[in-house]
């Protein structure tokens, strides 16, 4: 594996690493763009971004690894436009440095979080992008979500036990000394993101345009994201036919949090999304 | 800014160097020490606005990532506590090639702190050495990730095995350490002798016991210890996935490596 720094953008002020693998004979697939989740900078939350591009490297595949501007190690831009349009123009850029670099045209996009809602914008919008990684992207409540979250919440073994706690409290008195159970009952379910979605039928119709297209597209759920997705049928119930075709693979990890802070979360996933990647992007493409 | 690797091509560093502008060099060079694990993450951000912050002083500073972490070489097996002092003093030497500068201070965050003590001792030449809510003792450092660590464990919904088992490694949230590491950390302390450095400073963004000890058996000169409210949180539970925003401790780490606050 071997990584360099890259510097790039209008007057090189976007910073990332470029991966790959050690034989760049057999580095011919599409580059793998790693996004920034939330304000966490390149190397991802517990640092999965790099584990996940030398897992991609030791698999034969090239990655990029960078900063949004104004995030991480990459500075703001000069002519300051809006977020969404700056993010956008970030990720052309880096895949203006990639192809002239690597001679290539096909990219995939890997995004948490906000990575993934900017990995959805950019796939509707650019041709280059021949898949994406949508790791807790957009989600709709569905009935069959109004319908699981209650059975979920009263299944839960955790959250019985606080409750019996919290009614044995009740009952006696007992003022209890366990801060940790009453956050455990008031914040785990709150929601995580602040941007709005776009609506239901808009995405619907820019994952068609996509998948006619010829992208492929991997769909993964954490559990940390509760008060938008709780199932794996939710995806049918989301996006109907869509959720059949060849072209789209779904993965619910329901024990995951939010940000895979646990290890063998993380092993799960990286081996998913590398099995993924040499299943749908032979080397050689 | 530049950004590179450095030091051994089997395990470069990532690095990056802020550099003064050329009307405003004060030949002095500072490397910043970050925290380790969780810490560095929630401490990122702080550390490029101190460093752009300290250049814009005059100052040539230094930020990197120790072995196995961040966008470093290697992952949790190939970090220790040699390791990573050993990084702290590849960063030294890098920026002093890379800046000539002749007065070289060290910044330390957290365990970062340690570090830089650590490597303080077995350099030559260093100026000013600022302990930022230093870890003191490290068995009680161990302690605390352990429980932010349960903690984390408590809160989820489902019950989480993270016993890593008997492969010698144990999970603190995040990172799976060797338990070398664990124990190469559990028992430092910051106590045990005075390094070669000329000022030695211990800010603190709140009052804790523990770093009134520090140093207090050192010979003359001693250190300097401030308590500067400020975010750092370190072990409240429900702040360890904040980003770590200290204006007023940026501040004070700038006036004295400009010496207007020594």
């Amino acid at each position: 594996m071997i990584e360099r720094v890259a510097r790039f953008g209008t007057a090189r002020k976007l910073v990332g690493i470029t991966c790959e693998p050690r034989n760049d004979a057999v580095a011919s697939g599409p580059v793998f763009l790693l996004m920034n989740a939330g304000i966490l900078h390149r190397v991802g939350p517990h640092r999965i971004n790099v584990d996940l591009s030398r897992r991609l490297a030791a698999a034969g595949f090239r990655s990029f690894r960078f900063d949004l501007s104004g995030q991480g190690d990459s500075a703001v831009r000069d002519e300051n436009p809006a977020q969404e349009s700056s993010d956008m123009a970030d990720l052309l850029d880096a895949m203006d440095l990639l192809g002239t670099k690597w001679n290539t045209n096909q990219f995939v996009i890997i995004g948490l979080c906000s990575g993934a809602f900017l990995a959805h914008r950019a796939g509707v919008l650019d041709d280059r992008i021949i898949g994406a990684v949508f790791l807790d992207g957009y989600g709709y409540v569905t009935s069959g979500h109004r319908l699981r979250a209650p059975l979920k919440l009263a299944a839960n073994p955790r959250r019985i036990s606080n409750f019996a706690r919290r009614i044995v409290r009740e009952i006696t008195g007992a003022e209890g000394n366990d801060e940790r159970t009453t956050v455990i009952e008031e914040d785990s379910d709150l929601p995580v993101f602040d941007e709005p979605f776009p609506p239901q039928e808009q995405t619907t119709h820019e994952l068609q345009h996509m998948l006619d297209q010829g992208k492929h597209l991997l769909f993964i759920y954490s559990g940390g994201v509760p008060e938008y997705f709780n199932h794996r049928d939710q995806f049918r119930e989301m996006y109907g036919d869509l959720a059949s075709r060849g072209d789209v693979d779904l993965e619910f990890y329901e024990e995951a949090d939010h940000l895979y802070s646990w290890s063998r979360d993380r092993d799960e996933l990286i081996g998913r999304v590398i099995g993924w990647a040499t299943s749908r992007f032979a080397i050689g493409d | 800014m530049n950004v590179f690797h450095f030091g051994n091509a089997d395990g470069p560093l990532f690095g990056a160097h802020h550099e003064p502008a050329p009307s405003n060099d004060l030949n002095r060079g500072v490397v910043l020490c970050a925290p380790i694990g969780l810490e560095y993450l929630r401490s990122h951000w702080c550390f490029r606005r101190l460093a752009d912050r300290l250049a814009i002083a005059g100052m040539h500073v230094m930020r990197f990532d120790y072995t196995g972490q961040g966008d470093s070489w290697g992952g949790d097996d190939n970090a220790s506590i040699d390791q990573w002092t050993r990084d702290v003093m590849d960063a030294i030497e890098e920026l002093r090639d890379a800046s000539g500068a002749s007065k070289i201070s060290l910044v330390g965050l957290r365990f970062g702190s340690a570090l830089a003590y650590m490597a303080a001792a077995r350099s030559e030449g260093i100026d000013k050495l600022i302990l930022w809510d230093p870890v003191s003792q490290g068995a009680a450092y161990v302690g605390e990730l352990r429980k932010l660590h349960d903690y984390r464990l408590s809160r989820w919904k489902f019950s989480r095995d993270t016993k890593v088992g008997s492969n010698g490694k144990q999970e603190l949230i995040g990172r799976v350490w060797p338990t070398g590491l664990i124990n190469g950390i559990e028992s430092f302390s910051l106590s045990d002798q005075r390094p070669p450095v000329r000022d030695i400073y211990v800010l603190g963004s709140r009052d804790r016991p523990e770093y009134g000890a520090i140093g207090e058996h050192w010979p003359e000169p001693g250190v300097s210890r401030r308590i500067i409210a400020a975010a750092g949180d370190w072990d409240v539970l429900d702040e360890m996935d904040e980003a770590l925003l200290a204006a007023p401790i940026e501040a004070a780490i700038a006036d004295i490596l400009s010496d207007n606050g020594s």
